[in-house]
């Protein structure tokens, strides 16, 4: 029995009248690699922004290492250890590379005790993820990978249980995905669960364990990428009949 | 060292400011350099929420013109001690601040700025129709018999508006280098991103909202025994919620030294055009000027210097 770590149970998301989610369920296990994929408009932005806290979902709950965190705002999902990638990347523009990392080094992972060495902290991060050059500049002068490489590198500044990365490859080159590919993995081998949703097949294949479809609001299938590629509903999702 | 410094440089400036009224005789002169100061406290608690976080606050006028009533009815019942007065309008005009944070800050960007707006309309209607702190027709005030130390009133008052002002610039500038000043920055560069990095974005917004409401309600505390006559129109003047703004964003809004240097200029080049031209042209030269630096220069003088000293670099 493995622990599960995020449990989302009939999660319900309206606009309006518009249904984006309608009742989704689905368990994250503690050190996975999770892929969430599904046509565009099927619900995947929607569901992880009610996961980090970015909306609340109308009915349903989500449950994150054992805690009902349903209500909680964006800010204590953080802390509690769920840090995202967004797929428009948000940098701080007025900041250094170096200071995008210390804002949620200092607000996340060191919450409760100031005077930490975050300069320091940050970085280490930033070594690891290969953006330690650019450390001084702001995001103004980053390229497009490396604006994608700011993203994760923040995210995992906020010492994240798990990480969520939304689309943080699209629009990158093969070599490129490779690159995110390979920092993706890196984390995961340091113990971090990481759900990846990702339109470009060959990551998303290559990198999940277990991959959960959406269509529409709804999941509709669920399972190894072996079995959800050879799945005839996935299928007729994205191809139509 | 560099806190040393700042701390050496405000003791100096208050110390200074003394030292000029055993001088300087010109009764016109205080009178004048109070406004000024008025300014830099106004300027720099409207950085504060303005520039730190990025929320522009047009209703300046009514955190003032608060701080000034809450003294005229304090005055009129209670005490005329200047330092209770001065506590009780930062007290009143935070607890606005806390309020209309609350109430409008989850309506980002200009929908804000729009709420502040209301919020100063609001008031002076409330203001004209109190009989009490004399309604439309205003209020005359008497000020305490003069000091031992100051050859008048006015004389006494600036000084005080000079210790407020230090007080606020230093407070301002802790706020800079502080964790909330981070948080700050983070919620004007990215709100959206922020409150996904941990930063508590609803609690950080209000802390600004009071601190800059108290501040503001601070400068306006001394204002009935400075004008000994308080009317709504001229408590509540377009001048205050115009400067309050414009001095920051033509100094540098993202710097404690920007408001100090807008004001300062602003503030005295009005004095001057008061005297040797007429009144009525100051606003046009705020206007003027901030059109100008919102082209030429949008990260005012504070950032035009930086950037000319990185080219000549």
């Amino acid at each position: 029995m493995v622990d599960v770590l995020l449990d989302v149970r009939d999660v319900v998301k309206r606009f309006g009248g518009f249904q984006a989610l309608s009742g989704v369920s689905l368990e994250v296990r503690q050190g996975e690699r999770f892929g969430l994929i599904g046509p565009n408009g099927s619900g995947k932005t929607t569901l992880i922004n009610c996961i980090s806290g970015a909306l609340r979902n109308e009915s349903g709950s989500i449950r994150f290492a054992g805690r009902d965190i349903t209500t909680l705002p964006a800010h204590r999902r953080t802390r509690l250890g769920i840090a995202r990638s967004f797929q428009i990347p948000k940098p701080f523009a007025s900041m250094t590379v170096l200071e995008n990392l210390c804002i949620p080094l200092e607000y996340a992972a060191h919450a409760h005790s100031h005077g930490a060495d975050v300069a320091k902290e940050a970085m280490e991060i930033l070594d690891l993820i290969g953006l330690a050059p650019k450390a001084r500049i702001t995001p103004s002068g980053l390229t497009q990978i490396e604006m994608r490489k700011l993203e994760l590198a923040r995210a995992m500044a906020a010492r994240p249980k798990l990480l969520i990365s939304d689309e943080a490859m699209a629009g990158l080159s093969s070599a490129e995905v490779d690159d995110i590919l390979e920092i993706l993995f890196a984390l995961n081998a340091r113990g971090i669960t990481i759900i990846m949703i990702e339109h470009i097949m060959r990551a998303v294949m290559r990198f999940s364990e277990r991959i959960v479809v959406l269509d529409a609001g709804e999941k509709i299938a669920e399972g190894a990428p072996d079995t959800i590629v050879a799945n005839k509903a996935v299928e007729k999702a994205y191809l139509g009949e | 060292m560099r806190r040393f410094a700042f701390l050496a440089g405000a003791i100096g400036v208050i110390a200074l400011g003394l030292l000029v009224t055993r001088v300087v005789d010109n009764q016109y002169y205080y009178f004048a350099a109070y406004v000024v100061f008025q300014y830099v406290v106004l300027a720099t608690a409207w950085n504060i929420l303005g520039g730190y976080a990025g929320y522009v606050n047009f209703g300046s006028a009514a955190f003032f013109a608060l701080g000034a009533y809450t003294s005229v009815v304090l005055i009129q019942a209670v005490t005329t001690h200047l330092v209770v007065l001065l506590v009780a309008g930062g007290l009143v005009s935070g607890l606005l601040g806390l309020g209309i944070g609350y109430l409008t800050l989850r309506l980002r960007g200009v929908f804000f700025s729009i709420a502040t707006l209301a919020l100063a309309v609001v008031l002076q209607t409330m203001v004209i129709n109190w009989e009490y702190v004399g309604g439309a027709r205003g209020i005359t005030v008497s000020r305490p018999a003069s000091l031992p130390l100051f050859s008048n009133y006015v004389e006494f008052l600036c000084i005080v508006m000079l210790a407020l002002a230090v007080g606020t610039v230093a407070l301002a500038r802790w706020i800079q280098r502080s964790w909330l000043g981070r948080g700050l920055a983070a919620i004007r560069d990215n709100e959206d991103a922020a409150e996904c990095m941990g930063v508590p974005t609803l609690r950080l917004k209000l802390v600004a909202t009071t601190v800059s409401g108290a501040l503001m309600g601070i400068a306006g505390a001394p204002f009935p025994y400075y004008v000994t006559f308080v009317e709504p129109s001229a408590a509540f003047d377009l001048n205050y919620a115009v400067n309050a703004l414009a001095m920051p964003m033509i100094g540098g809004t993202t710097t404690w030294a920007g408001p100090i240097i807008g004001a300062v200029l602003l503030g005295t080049a009005q004095q001057v055009a008061t005297v040797t031209i007429s009144s009525a042209l100051n606003l046009l030269i705020v206007g003027v000027l901030l059109v100008l630096f919102v082209i030429l220069a949008p990260e005012g003088i504070v950032g035009l210097t930086r950037r000319l000293a990185r080219q000549a670099a």
